[in-house]
């Protein structure tokens, strides 16, 4: 049985190669870089190529005590330095034929290299631009192995001089001792006999993709697709590290290329619902109203200070921010409304960009319209690999997240070594969204959770600061076991609450749109009536997250305690 | 006809008892056993839906249970009712992200115990 696998598993390596199964085998043997790379595909211009001539003796009766072998190279693809001859104590010659090619013997195949020679029908012609070497070694015993290592040097990625650049054209082998000539069909090129392999460009550094997001995001889950071409062939689809990063200097590595990055999600559909209800919160909207004037007295745009926060809410795109983008947002939050099936479409391509830095940083206040933007044109960029490694530098704002909580400020930063084409470019000063659109303050507040009368579960919070005008919570609940029946709110006369839930989610708070103060030990008490004999509370609920402004509109940080 | 009567004073003695948690009442699992006059001990350092979990006190009371993320913030916090000796109920999960949490157990402000688990 074992036999038989092993002559199963050996007729077709048998079959498929060249070998010349009882005779004399002579491989090209890509050996490496002198530098250390053992990947042919990613040789560079200038990296110096070692190979060997490797001998395999398959004859049980004779040896190989004579050998020399042709090998032809384009002079325009390699320059050849001097061999490392490897049979110690042997006799060695080379001697070259230089603006020659060999016309191969069509009567026979390429890779019997004796036949090419002997078997009359092939010659060497003048050819320029090709160069013929002709490595001998010669010994009083045996040898097999490595006989000789040709060193070439690449000299360009011009792939027209690379079609069998380095081509073993023929080889004689004897057995000295016996008087033995290996004869026709028994010296083999096998199992490599050329190489058309098209160097790299010279580029001893990398390319990385920097997408910049917000520490709110989880960058694992945006998977980038890479593309070349005008037709934006794909190269290969990988995701990003937990720092938005990833090395593409495998895909990316040539200066003549045109190239693509597509953005997609990559994490599931409840990640994708979850990123969104965590980003867009009461304090987006409190920021919108401001803007807008509908929040305390007027006093219309002073709220923002960076034009993408204008692209990320002006839901109509209609070039302004008007009342309707402003209850647009905070009926989004209440959850009456949602500003992505209204407007643009429920995905992560859709609602949330991934621009270039560059023209992410060259939108302006006078250029932020539809009409208007930069104009990055089909996405396509290239490479300049002449001066160090590479950033492909990516800035994030997603739809509806009016403090960029979950997206990124605009800036000077620009990738390096990236041409893109950019209508429009003047760069904002940089200015961290914390210097306006959030405070230091913090709103205090308790959450209880209990078992109350009848068994039901109440979740009760209580605020206990005096200048919040808008709060929001998500509580998590077990849909197993509890069942919402409704909040009762104690906010006072003025303020608008809301509160309702989803599938396992409560979702409610409170805002007083004239900034004035939600009063100090308001109450907002969720109910949930059991589904089945609940022994303790504990684990039944859990804050998912929190939310609030200012009286001035800025954000709070909620301490629960 | 008196059985009747009986039965019904029974049935509206039940329902009108103050409604606290219904701890467990079986003899205590060797998991959750507490040699000591008073502690808290889990069913394993890992928390599963429904997993049991046992404080003992000599004190009956209201105690508090905080639930607190990685940061050490406040995700969850549940009054309930001990009383003296084993109080042995279940752990929920199902509202609680996989990872790893504080449980602490106050008596007013004070807190008596604290463990480190990890919740799946």
């Amino acid at each position: 049985m074992r036999q038989l696998l092993l002559t199963l598993l050996l007729v077709p390596a048998l079959a498929l190669g060249q070998s010349s199964s009882d005779g004399i085998d002579i491989d090209l043997d890509f050996k490496g870089t002198t530098s250390g790379e053992n990947d042919i595909t990613k040789i560079q211009v200038n990296d110096t190529l070692v190979f060997a001539l490797n001998i395999t003796d398959l004859n049980d009766s004779n040896d190989v005590t004579y050998i020399h072998t042709d090998v032809e190279y384009n002079k325009n693809a390699y320059t050849l330095l001097d061999p490392v001859w490897k049979v110690s104590g042997a006799n060695n010659n080379l001697f070259f034929y230089d603006d020659t090619k060999w016309n191969p013997n069509t009567n026979y195949d390429l890779s019997d290299l004796w036949a090419q020679w002997s078997g009359g029908g092939g010659n060497y012609a003048s050819t320029t631009g090709w160069k013929v070497g002709h490595w001998t070694t010669q010994y009083t015993s045996a040898f097999a192995g490595d006989y000789v290592e040709l060193h070439f040097i690449a000299k360009t990625t011009d792939n027209s001089n690379y079609a069998k650049a380095i081509n073993v054209t023929m080889a004689k082998v004897t057995d000295n001792n016996t008087g033995y000539t290996y004869p026709i069909g028994k010296v083999r090129g096998h199992d490599t006999q050329f190489i058309s392999q098209v160097p790299l460009e010279d580029f001893d550094n990398n390319v990385y993709i920097k997408v910049e997001t917000s520490s709110n995001v989880d960058a694992t889950k945006i998977k980038a697709t890479l593309g070349k071409g005008s037709n934006n062939e794909t190269i290969t689809t990988l995701n990003l590290d937990a720092n938005g990063e990833a090395n593409v200097t495998d895909y990316f590595n040539s200066s003549s290329e045109t190239y693509h990055i597509t953005f997609d999600w990559d994490g599931t559909e409840q990640e994708w619902q979850d990123l969104k209800d965590d980003a867009i919160t009461i304090s987006d909207a409190v920021l919108l109203l401001k803007e807008t004037g509908d929040f305390e007295h007027g006093n219309a745009g002073n709220a923002y200070e960076h034009p993408i926060q204008y692209i990320a809410t002006d839901f109509d795109a209609n070039g302004t921010l008007n009342n309707q983008d402003s209850f647009d947002l905070l009926a989004h939050v209440l959850d009456v409304a949602d500003v992505f099936v209204k407007y643009i479409e429920d995905t992560f391509s859709s609602g949330f960009a991934l621009v270039p830095s560059a023209v992410y940083n060259a939108i302006t206040m006078n250029n932020w319209t539809d009409e208007d933007l930069p104009d990055m044109g089909d996405g396509s960029f290239s490479l300049d690999l002449s001066n160090g490694d590479v950033n492909l530098a990516y800035k994030s704002a997603l739809w509806g997240d009016a403090n960029l909580s979950h997206g990124t400020v605009q800036d000077n930063a620009t990738g390096s070594g990236v041409t893109y084409s950019i209508a429009n470019s003047s760069p904002l000063t940089s200015k961290s969204m914390t210097q306006y659109a959030v405070s230091d303050s913090t709103v205090e507040a308790t959450l209880v959770t209990e078992i109350k009368d009848n068994g039901n579960v109440h979740v009760e919070f209580e605020i206990l600061s005096d200048d919040t005008a808008a709060l929001q919570l998500k509580v998590n609940y077990d849909s197993s076991r509890l069942q919402f029946k409704e909040v009762i709110f104690d906010t006072g006369d003025t303020t608008t609450n809301f509160g309702n839930s989803d599938y396992s989610t409560v979702n409610m708070g409170s805002i007083i749109q004239n900034g004035g103060a939600i009063p100090v030990n308001s109450t907002m008490k969720i109910v949930f009536e059991p589904l089945e004999t609940i022994t303790s509370a504990a684990g039944l609920v859990s804050i998912r997250n929190t939310d609030a402004a200012s009286t001035e509109g800025l954000q709070q940080h909620l301490n629960i305690q | 006809m008196k059985k009747l009567t009986y039965l019904l004073f029974a049935i509206l003695a039940v329902s009108c008892m103050k409604d606290e948690e219904m701890f467990i009442d079986a003899p205590v699992d060797s998991q959750l056993e507490i040699l000591d006059i008073e502690g808290l001990k889990f069913q394993s350092s890992d928390i599963t839906d429904g997993s049991l979990w046992n404080f003992k006190t000599l004190t009956e009371g209201k105690y508090t249970l905080e639930i607190r993320n990685h940061f050490k913030t406040l995700i969850s916090k549940n009054k309930f009712n001990a009383e003296i000796g084993d109080n042995v109920s279940k752990f929920y999960t199902k509202a609680l992200l996989d990872g790893d949490y504080t449980i602490v157990i106050l008596n007013g402000q004070d807190v008596i115990h604290e463990r480190k688990l990890t919740i799946r």
